[in-house]
């Protein structure tokens, strides 16, 4: 199966501050958000991205939508390259790429009424006149479960709720093969939550939509994700399907990220390692040499701080980009010894 | 249902009181602007001491009927300033917009713009510019245009930076809206609020500077009575006859005033959330 999506070798840098000729401190620094990403997304599955906060998995996010400019590498579309698309044909791709934000209140426009904003995609493709367009957007807000007088109302008389079924009947009206939703839970309050998560598993099925959920949220990936890619410091550290993911997490990072789920279980919850995974994410503009995650990794060598691992395949059928799996004949002996007090 | 906005009604029923004037000006000034009464120079209005009841607010000082120049006056007035202010507006959004926007060399140019005219000296660049061309209506209301479209820039190229930014707007271009429609359908609206309070004291503003530019006789012929120029030739008499200058200068309060409370009304009336 050819991918639906594909990053291949993607390179996301931001220039922060002063531009390097204004600067007297000489050249700009950068922010690496996204640094060497490789990402297929088939037709009809739904990938999970997960990390913490400024890990770069919402860059990735936009970058594969060409919403983010790559600093290098391919970010490719139904097979074609959306980093050499002129302007107009990137814009006429947008028919069957969207995406779903974060925040429900700032993602809408404040003044164009509910109706407006849905018609929009219909009419900036063609897809229809603006009569018929008024009968599709009733439709689809009966999809998204709202009532078809909210047409003629402003985002701001609904709650946030509400505004992110509007946001997501935007995001999937006119038919469009792949959405990327970036934490479009996290605004919304727990009750509604749940809602919000069988209404995007519902429009996967009656659209044939392939999704891109990025979440930092572990519980909500489980329930919706084939497939899981979890993402640290710019780069994916381990990659497979999601029930191998969870059951069996390889990398030392996504042990600690599923350790700090909240287990309902309270003796398996005193087993846990608490404090395991310890400091602050490393800042993006200066990453830690060798492998990204030793210094914050309780598992690390010496090999780790020099040489930087890259995502191969394991036994329990998951990618992951650790030392410890590296095959025997890749590292001397003595460059596999742990170099801090932790044991494996 | 939202109160009554009594402000906004007032705003309107001032402006509308002064277009009603201007439009009917033939029928209802009780003399020609321009017809002198030498007899009854500086004469007070109707209720003074002295006062004639021909002139009911008085005579300037080579006995022409302040009520009726009041009366004639407004046709300039009105028709300057807002054509002023909306050839201001028009210029001085488009400019911000698209500084704001595209930023980088078009923002350059246009923010080099926006300080010459604002470091420029304007009633030198007004003489100047009427010396050359001559003046004559559409003239200086190029020119006052050219005085007003600063404000707008500034304020919509602020306006537009910060809104660009907002997720709305890469929503839109998540979704392919173009460009041309994204400025009109999404950024523009929600700088209106701004540019209906800009609107509303550069309509003022006009109102003087074309004053300030009969007096300094480049601006309209300064026979054809205007409030301002009244306003200048009244200043010499504020002594002892106080009526020339303070009729057109009420005048021009009120007016100014309607103005600014249309516009104030006017851009509440724009956001969608006061309008429950």
């Amino acid at each position: 199966m050819s991918a639906l999506s594909e990053a291949i070798a993607l390179k996301v840098h931001y220039a922060v501050g002063a531009p390097a000729w204004r600067s007297r401190a000489g050249p700009g620094r950068v922010v690496r958000a996204v640094d060497g990403v490789d990402l297929q997304i088939a037709a009809g599955e739904t990938v999970a991205l997960v990390g913490e906060s400024g890990c770069g998995k919402s860059t990735l996010g936009r970058a594969l939508l060409r919403l983010e400019e790559p600093t290098a590498g391919v970010v490719r579309f139904e097979e074609r390259d959306l980093t050499t698309l002129s302007a107009e044909h990137l814009r006429q791709r947008r028919a069957a790429m969207r995406m779903v934000f974060q925040d429900p209140f700032s993602s809408l426009n404040p003044r164009m009424r509910i109706g407006e904003a849905l018609a929009e995609p219909l009419l900036v493709h063609g897809l229809c006149n603006s009569r018929s367009a008024r009968e599709r957007v009733a439709e689809m807000l009966d999809v998204v479960g709202l009532d078809r007088r909210v047409a003629a109302r402003y985002p701001h008389e609904f709650s946030g709720g509400q505004r992110q079924r509007v946001a997501i009947a935007r995001a999937v009206i006119g038919n469009p093969r792949f959405v990327v939703a970036d934490e479009p839970l996290s605004a919304l309050d727990i009750s509604v939550q749940a809602q919000i998560l069988d209404l995007f598993a519902d429009l996967k099925d009656r659209f044939a939509l392939t999704y891109l959920f990025v979440s930092h949220d572990l519980a909500v990936v489980r329930h919706v994700a084939d497939r899981v890619a979890v993402m640290y410091l710019g780069r994916i550290v381990e990659m497979g399907a999601a029930e191998d993911v969870f059951a069996r997490p390889a990398h030392p990072y996504t042990q600690a990220l599923l350790d700090a789920v909240p287990v309902p279980d309270p003796t398996r919850e005193r087993a846990r390692i608490i404090g395991r995974l310890q400091g602050e994410l490393p800042s993006p503009m200066a990453p830690p040499s060798g492998c990204r995650f030793h210094p914050r990794c309780p598992r690390a060598m010496s090999i780790c701080q020099r040489d930087d691992p890259s995502l191969l395949p394991v036994a329990s059928g998951q990618a992951v980009a650790c030392w410890l799996y590296a095959p025997e004949g890749g590292a001397p002996a003595a460059e596999r010894t742990p170099v801090s007090l932790a044991s494996p | 249902m939202r109160p009554v906005p009594w402000l906004g009604v007032l705003g309107s029923l001032l402006i509308a009181v002064a277009v009603a004037v201007a439009v009917t000006a033939p029928w209802i000034a009780p003399a020609k602007p321009t017809q002198l009464d030498l007899r009854a120079r500086l004469a007070p209005p109707a209720w003074v001491d002295g006062g004639k009841s021909n002139h009911l607010l008085g005579t300037d000082n080579v006995g022409r009927d302040v009520l009726s120049r009041v009366i004639w006056g407004s046709r300039i007035s009105l028709t300057v300033g807002t054509a002023a202010a909306l050839l201001g507006m028009l210029l001085g959004s488009t400019l911000g917009l698209l500084a704001g926007y595209f930023r980088g060399g078009v923002d350059a140019v246009i923010s080099w713009l926006i300080n010459v005219q604002l470091a420029f000296p304007f009633t030198l660049l007004a003489i100047f510019l009427l010396g050359t061309v001559g003046g004559g209506f559409a003239a200086v209301v190029v020119v006052l245009a050219l005085a007003t479209w600063v404000n707008y820039a500034r304020i919509v190229r602020g306006q537009v930076l910060a809104i660009r930014e907002r997720d709305y707007v890469l929503a839109a271009r998540a979704v392919g809206v173009p460009t041309g429609r994204t400025l009109l359908r999404y950024i523009l609206p929600n700088t209106a609020a701004p540019i209906v309070v800009v609107a509303s004291f550069s309509t003022a503003q006009a109102i003087l500077t074309q004053a300030a530019l009969s007096f300094l006789g480049v601006g309209i012929d300064p026979s054809v009575p205007s409030w301002g120029a009244m306003l200048d030739e009244g200043r010499n008499y504020l002594q002892s006859a106080w009526w020339i200058a303070v009729f057109p200068g009420l005048a021009i309060a009120l007016t100014v005033l309607g103005v600014n409370l249309l516009g104030d009304w006017l851009r509440d009336w724009l956001d969608p959330k006061s309008a429950a």
